[in-house]
């Protein structure tokens, strides 16, 4: 009887740290995050200029109708300019683009507004002239005076007391009112010139671009109406 | 006996004939629904849901064949509105010129200023002002390697320039350099800066 107490003790002790180990490393990836250097300190470290990339990190969708059903706003609309900015926690850089709407599919934006969404990554130039890149590999970049199908949601507004805040808004003041809902893959380029349509990922191994990446600009309206009527 | 075989192979010459493009039909979507009795009717057949064409399992008489028939917008002329820059109502399935100058807009994105389309104004823009000196660092007499070359800089500044908005935003910055160099001579103290070179 005391070795079966024994075995079930032994059994459930490793049961136990087992368990514990991953919530402890997942607890440790957390506080590396909370605690990652500030960009400025992380170009330092190697010299004068810093590569980066970033890490998409968002469930690939596999259709317009999935993307539509996890997002408040679409849109389609002409690029016009944008500028990167080191972003607000001074980690990373932002890049804001500014839209003019042409046809909203979905949500409260008027058509021949201008808006501004924002994006991950960018270039920055720190004043004693230290430079940073932060790119998203297997995405193609932002094009200005292009057309875009974009899948938006709007910035959950900022977090902190309300002089941190303001603080925030002065030193950096955002243009931004929303970003890509499901990340860069909701994304679509609408060529003008092929009338052809060129997804945001790059590789082909991406389930959007499989679907509709050099599928006519007409057949890919049809579907995104239907898939916002769902 | 021999009319019999002859007849039975006559029907399966017309039958082996006509499938394929009967299956076709059936492949390519609504225009092409199997005609299925004397009434029009098809199978599957085709019904509008909203200001869509969908598919119904079954017999029926279709009511439309794609999705314009049930009140949807030509996705050409939709394209077409999107192409020349003007804004298109999927609703109407009409197409309106903006309403604002567009050079305008442009102008008010160039400067980074937030712009209302129902009042054709840009708030906010950034007036950059003129370039104000922040700092500068400079030697004189210090030996360093200019590409391949040991040389000595008989004189070196840099100078460091913001430009801000009227809200003190940054709207650029930059370096400038002035420096004299007086080349001594190739060294191997600068095959570092040879290779970078």
């Amino acid at each position: 009887m005391r070795r079966i107490v024994l075995g079930v003790c032994v059994v459930a002790t490793h049961v136990v740290v087992s368990a514990g180990l991953p919530l402890h490393a997942g607890q440790l990836q957390g506080v590396a995050a909370k605690t990652m250097p500030l960009l400025y300190d992380r170009v330092r470290a190697v010299g004068s200029h810093l590569d980066e990339t970033l890490d998409a990190g968002d469930v690939p969708y596999a259709n317009l109708a999935e993307m539509a059903s996890r997002a408040p706003v679409i849109v389609i609309g002409r690029t016009r300019g944008l500028r990167s900015r080191l972003a607000a926690d001074e980690v990373g850089i932002a890049t804001e683009i500014a839209l003019s709407v042409q046809e909203c599919l979905k949500g409260p934006v008027p058509p021949g507004s201008l808006i501004y969404f924002r994006v991950p990554g960018g270039f920055h130039r720190f004043p004693d002239g230290r430079t940073a890149r932060q790119t998203l590999p297997g995405f193609r970049s932002v094009r200005t005076d292009a057309t875009y199908v974009l899948f938006l949601r709007p910035i959950p507004p900022a977090r902190g007391t309300p002089a941190e805040v303001r603080d925030r808004r002065t030193i950096r003041p955002y243009r931004a009112e929303y970003e890509l809902a499901a990340g860069d893959q909701g994304r679509f380029e609408l060529q003008v010139a092929s009338g052809t349509v060129v997804p945001a990922p790059g590789g082909m191994d991406h389930p959007l671009v499989s679907r509709y990446a050099g599928m006519s600009v007409t057949d890919f309206l049809v579907e995104l109406s239907r898939a916002v009527a769902r | 006996m021999k009319r019999v075989v002859l007849l039975i192979g006559l029907i399966t010459v017309v039958v082996w004939l006509a499938a394929p493009r009967v299956l076709l039909r059936a492949a390519t979507g609504p225009s092409h629904a199997v005609p299925d009795g004397q009434s029009g009717e098809t199978q599957p057949f085709y019904v509008c849901d909203g200001r869509m064409c969908v598919e119904q399992p079954g017999c029926g008489i279709s009511a439309c064949e794609n999705d314009q028939d049930c009140g949807a917008c030509d996705p050409y002329e939709r394209w077409d509105c999107i192409t020349i820059g003007w804004q298109w109502d999927d609703w109407s399935c009409t197409c309106s010129p903006p309403a604002c100058d567009p050079w305008d807009e442009q102008d008010c994105v160039n400067n980074w200023g937030s712009w209302n389309s129902s009042t054709c104004t840009c708030s906010n823009p950034c007036n950059p002002g003129p370039a104000e000196y922040q700092s500068s660092w400079s030697t004189t007499a210090f030996q360093w390697c200019n590409a391949c070359f040991w040389g000595t800089f008989r004189y070196y500044e840099e100078s460091h320039y913001t430009q801000f908005c009227q809200d003190r935003r940054v709207w650029d910055d930059w370096w400038t350099t002035s420096a004299d160099f007086y080349y001594d001579d190739f060294s191997t103290e600068c095959d570092y800066w040879c290779w970078e070179w």
